[in-house]
């Protein structure tokens, strides 16, 4: 066999045995046997030197043209054998991707406290502070700095709680403006969130709700501030609301009104609205000028400074952002309840 | 307070529709709750009964005859004892609704066609009335025309619009239909006139009575009138009616009267039987301690010093402002009255009426302020009153005390109403305001000098004049401006526990709110993160449907969640809270901390066909460490001492930061799961103090290198007493003075065979390395064998 006819039949016999192999490991086998340095081309390439010099160049190239066309082939193989492999491994794996998942764990915080934070972050946003204070309060700092004389019975608007050891339980934030003014000097605009706690507990009142009370001392503060702040705040908390004034009486501000904004659910429509039993108006907060006898209480000159307070309850805000209809869910703590928030 | 608005007409003209009124005064301060219509309904109409006949079949049932204004009478069949002949009825006609709801038809009732109802006074809601039907006069309406059978009787009592008004504390003076009309005509500018009086006054008669002030601070003023009863009558209906639209029941004409004139005018008054009083003289005093005597509804009471009281020489007939006492109450047989009209201390009404719990119309009224200076003429009121009603006054008034002087003048700066509110009021617009409220004005330089009408108890300063004119002006016509505000860096207090209540959030836990109250037994079994020696706060007047003292811990709060959650059937729990805890130390004033609990139940969810992974201790630790490291980077030490006996013993720990507690974290007592019908599986808890971890979390993390050498890792496994914890090894490892030592961990606890009985087995990993050089063999076991030596010199072990 002349060495041309060694190459060839080399060639066309490792072509043949190239399909029969169906592991990666024999094709790699059969590639050592054949194109390794050991093997069977190398070992034809290596025996031209025993040819005559003018037929060296043709069987050089006869024989690296079969390497590179048994090399391809073996590639080929092996590509075809990898991609099999890899199909058979994939339907293997296959699930069916419409059956319900184990959710990573999400917990959720409370909406009161989302609704505490977002008006928070709004108030904040305008400059005022938050200021913290004690829930067990005195009655000089509950009430009467506030000008909530005793035996008056502007007592009776919130049913108090007393404690063992003669303090209460506060029943406004409120106590904190008293504090801190007495603590710091104007200008202040503080807020103060908080727990406070009336005896009630009916459908429509807790016994313990939030509150956040602000207010602004200044040398100048004027009521039509305190309607450019509120419409700022509720419009930042509700979007573009519709805001209505009216006089109304709490002891610790004078002039006093009580604050309504166009119902949520119907704009202010009114007729067969359960929201705001067909009124077109929610009461959403107090508010008012800081009463002098409250500014005197804490050491200023009510003729030199004014300021303006409101309290907004937290429940209520949040019962509207997310219309809940019931109060008591907030307490209930259903997870059901939890996890829509 | 309940406003007919026929009423408020009398005593103003061109009031606006009932919807503008309401809204106006709503925004006004006056705000207005309900508005509802009292009316009779349609096709009752005024009958005169003809004949009454024995019903043929029923003893109690009479057949009457009734011209009801047609051809033909009426068949009327009529259960009422009362019904009689020549008697003017109510009939309802077929085709009536009643209030009630039920429809009226013809029919027979035991065989006798009935073509319609004698009405009673309540079936007609006209009033709780007498017994049987409503028998009518000319005098039972307000025009005294004479009745004629077939005429409609909704056209003799009209329909009447209803208010129902929310007074504030502060309006004292607008509890009356003439208080509410005085401020309705300032702010419609309109003209509100008083009710007619008769001339009352002191004369030159010799009394019939002598009265007299011994607490001249608890009573400026008291008048008593004597008035003798002429004649049988009654309170005409339009009256009952009126009074019945008030809220306030019908009784009989003397008590009906003075309860009429006190809604007209605010100003109780209160009746005695002037047979019953002893001695001839009255006397405004305060009680004397332990004095008794029984109430109008019965009560007896027992005084104290504080309580003002009406007495005669037996002792108190009335306590002043609250409440008439039953021993000089008129009745039925009374010839001659005392009507008292006084003026008692607010401070002390409410203090009485709170201590002796009765919450009357007198003393609503006295503790929010009468007009001080009305007394006479309410008597003067129910005198022009009392002729239709068969009381004529007699002789003089006598009074002690005397009508007090105006109250002081206030001074308001004219631009003041301006500053305040942020808007330009003239001068002259403040003035026509406060006058039209009812004040004398008088300007100079700038300033006002206002003199409150007597009735305005609530004008002290400026400001509240100031509402005056911003409530009568309007508040939506004040702009809105922005105020100036300080620009300053703040740092944000709620942060912390923002932080906090996101890690644990973030973690799977949902954030639960509960209520800050516990029952004490709840409040000993979960004594909280306290000093052992605090006890309760507990509540003196606890609501009945909530406990009764202040919550020591948060976790009963989070079980009574997980109890809810677990009827309901869910299968994991996993529920966070903050809030404030409540303690008092053995002396001082009780205390309140903020913190945080988490609870976790059940078994976390796991996707189709896995095995469930259950919480175990260890598994809820590291959610604990991990938050704790999280939020303030802190390491604590897990502890077995001091656990509340509400905890699992063997799996659960007190957390030490130093010495000093951070709280407790383990599983809830088996048998507290048992008795709370949570023992299905374990219960997580953790209760921590979050001022305590605020205070440790200061800071910022500070950076480290990172290594550029390779560390080399020794493993070791020793041999303990099995009593031995493994975290105080662990700690003693962590606290080596070995610089070489990067880290140290422990990955093996093993009991069991090939370890002797009452040992145990721990696998540390130590890593070694060093900032500036790959670390040689003999290096590395030069280091461990130090740390085996430094082991070995407090613990007793053996290499594995």
């Amino acid at each position: 066999m002349s060495v041309g006819e060694e190459i060839d039949s080399l060639e066309r016999e490792t072509l043949v045995r190239v399909p029969t192999l169906e592991t990666e490991e024999a094709l790699e086998r059969l590639r050592v046997e054949v194109l390794g340095r050991k093997g069977a081309i190398t070992g034809i390439l290596r025996g031209l030197k025993d040819v005559a010099p003018e037929e060296r160049p043709v069987l050089g190239d006869r024989a690296n043209a079969a390497k590179r066309a048994l090399e391809s082939a073996i590639d080929s193989a092996l590509l075809e054998l990898r991609a099999a492999a890899e199909s058979i491994r994939i339907e293997s794996e296959r699930i069916d991707v419409s059956l319900p998942a184990a959710r990573w764990p999400t917990g959720h915080l409370h909406p009161l406290h989302q609704s505490m934070a977002e008006a928070i972050a709004v108030l904040e946003g305008m400059g005022f502070e938050v200021a913290d204070g004690p829930e067990m309060e005195d009655d000089e700092h509950n009430f009467e700095a506030l000008n909530f004389a005793p035996d008056h019975p502007a007592r009776d608007m919130a049913d108090t709680f007393l404690l063992e050891d003669g303090r209460l339980l506060r029943t406004h934030t409120s106590p904190v403006q008293v504090r801190e003014m007495r603590k710091r000097k104007p200008p202040l605009a503080l807020i103060a969130p908080g727990a406070t706690y009336r005896r009630d507990d009916d459908a429509t009142h807790l016994p313990r709700f939030h509150q956040i009370e602000a207010f602004l001392v200044d040398t100048d503060v004027r009521f039509s501030d305190l309607k450019g702040v509120l419409e700022e705040f509720l419009g930042a908390f509700f979007g573009k609301v519709g805001l209505r004034f009216r006089a109304s009486y709490f002891p610790f501000v004078e002039p006093g009104a009580e604050v309504d904004i166009a119902c949520v659910l119907c704009s202010g429509a009114g007729s067969g609205c359960r929201v705001c039993s067909s009124t077109g108006w929610l009461e959403i907060l107090g508010a008012g000028m800081i009463h002098p006898n409250v500014l005197r209480a804490v050491g200023y000159d009510p003729s030199a400074l004014s300021g303006f307070a409101f309290g907004v309850g937290v429940e209520r805000l949040a019962m509207l952002r997310h219309a809940i209809d019931d109060m008591r869910l907030l307490v209930e703590n259903d997870l059901r309840f939890l996890r829509q928030f | 307070m309940l406003l007919p608005l026929d009423w408020l007409e009398e005593r103003l003209s061109g009031l606006p529709e009932a919807d503008v009124l309401a809204e106006r005064l709503t925004l006004a301060g006056l705000e207005i709750e309900e508005v509802r219509l009292s009316q009779v309904p349609a096709k009752v109409l005024v009958g005169l009964v003809t004949q009454v006949a024995p019903h043929p079949d029923a003893d109690r049932l009479r057949v009457c005859s009734v011209d009801v204004g047609g051809e033909n009478s009426a068949t009327i069949v009529c259960g009422a004892p009362n019904v009689a002949e020549g008697q003017f009825v109510p009939v309802a006609m077929p085709g009536a609704r009643m209030p009630g709801g039920m429809k009226i038809k013809a029919g027979k009732l035991r065989g006798v066609r009935s073509e319609g109802m004698i009405c009673s006074e309540k079936e007609l809601d006209l009033g709780e009335g007498q017994d049987g039907i409503l028998v009518l006069s000319a005098a039972d309406f307000r025009d005294g025309r004479v009745l004629v059978p077939g005429e409609a009787l909704d056209a003799r009592l009209p329909a009447v619009t209803v208010l129902d008004i929310a007074i504030t504390p502060n309006r004292g003076d607008c509890i009356s239909v003439l208080g509410i009309a005085r401020d309705v005509a300032a702010i419609f500018g309109l003209e509100a006139t008083s009710p007619t009086a008769s001339p009352i006054g002191p004369s030159s008669d010799e009394s019939m009575l002598a009265v007299s002030i011994e607490a001249a601070d608890l009573c400026s003023w008291y008048c008593a009138q004597p008035f003798v009863v002429t004649g049988d009558t009654t309170t005409p209906l339009w009256m009952r009616r009126r009074l019945e639209q008030c809220g306030v029941r019908a009784l009989s004409p003397i008590v009906d009267l003075t309860n009429y004139v006190m809604l007209e005018t605010g100003q109780p008054l209160h009746a005695f039987d002037q047979s019953r009083l002893s001695g001839g003289q009255l006397v405004v005093r305060r009680a004397t301690a332990g004095e008794k005597m029984v109430l109008l509804d019965s009560k007896e009471i027992e005084l104290v010093a504080d309580d003002l009281v009406i007495a005669d020489t037996s002792g108190p007939v009335a306590l002043a402002g609250v409440m008439g006492g039953a021993r000089a109450e008129v009745s039925a047989s009374t010839k001659t009255i005392v009507l008292e009209s006084g003026i008692f201390d607010p401070r002390t009404v409410r203090r009485t009426a709170r201590r002796v719990g009765v919450h009357s119309e007198a003393s609503f009224r006295f503790e929010r302020q009468v007009d001080g200076q009305g007394a006479a003429n309410a008597i003067g009121v129910f005198a022009a009153l009392g002729t239709d009603l068969s009381l004529q006054s007699a002789g003089s008034c006598s009074m002690a005390g005397q009508k007090p002087e105006d109250a002081p003048v206030i001074s308001l700066a004219a631009s003041r109403p301006g500053q305040l509110l942020g808007v330009h009021v003239p001068e002259a617009e403040t003035v026509a305001a406060l006058e039209a409220l009812g004040a004398r004005v008088s300007s100079a330089d700038g300033v006002l000098s206002v003199t409150p009408p007597s009735y305005r108890n609530d004008w002290q300063q400026d400001a509240d004049l100031v509402e005056e004119v911003a409530r009568l002006r309007g508040f939506d016509r004040i702009p809105t401006t922005l105020p100036r505000m300080e620009t300053r860096a703040r740092r944000r207090p709620g942060d912390f526990s923002n932080a906090v209540r996101a890690a644990f959030c973030s973690r799977g836990l949902s954030e639960a709110l509960t209520l800050s109250f516990a029952e004490a037994a709840e409040n000993e079994r979960f004594p909280g993160i306290w000093p052992k020696d605090f006890g309760s706060v507990a509540m003196r007047n606890p609501l009945a449907t909530v406990a009764s003292e202040m919550r020591r811990s948060l976790l009963p709060g989070l079980l009574e969640v997980a109890r809810l959650n677990r009827s309901r059937d869910a299968a994991f729990i996993p529920v966070f809270t903050t809030g404030r805890i409540f303690a008092t130390p053995q002396s001082g004033a009780a205390e309140e901390r903020d913190a945080v609990a988490a609870l976790v139940a059940g078994t976390p969810p796991v996707p189709l066909g896995e095995p469930s992974v259950p919480i175990t201790f260890l598994r809820w630790k590291g959610l604990v460490e991990s938050a704790l490291e999280e939020v303030g980077q802190l390491a604590v030490r897990w502890t077995t001492g001091s656990l509340p006996e509400t905890f699992h013993p063997g799996q659960a720990a007190t957390l030490l930061v130093g010495e000093r507690p951070l709280g407790v974290v383990g599983a809830l007592h088996p048998r507290v799961a048992g008795e709370l019908d949570l023992d299905e599986g374990p219960v997580w808890l953790a209760e921590l103090d979050l001022n305590f971890w605020k205070e440790l979390a200061g800071g910022y993390p500070q950076f480290s290198p990172l290594a550029r050498h390779p560390a080399v890792r020794r493993d070791v496994a020793l041999l303990f007493s099995a009593e031995l914890a493994a975290g105080e090894i662990l700690e003693h490892f962590e606290s080596s003075a070995e610089a070489l030592l990067e880290t140290v961990t422990l990955f093996d606890e093993y009991k069991g065979e090939g370890v002797p009985e009452g040992q145990k087995s721990l696998a540390f990993s130590f890593a070694f390395r060093a900032a500036d050089r790959t670390l040689t063999d003999e290096e590395v076991a030069a280091a461990q064998a130090k740390m085996l030596a430094g082991l070995a010199e407090k613990y007793s072990f053996e290499l594995r």
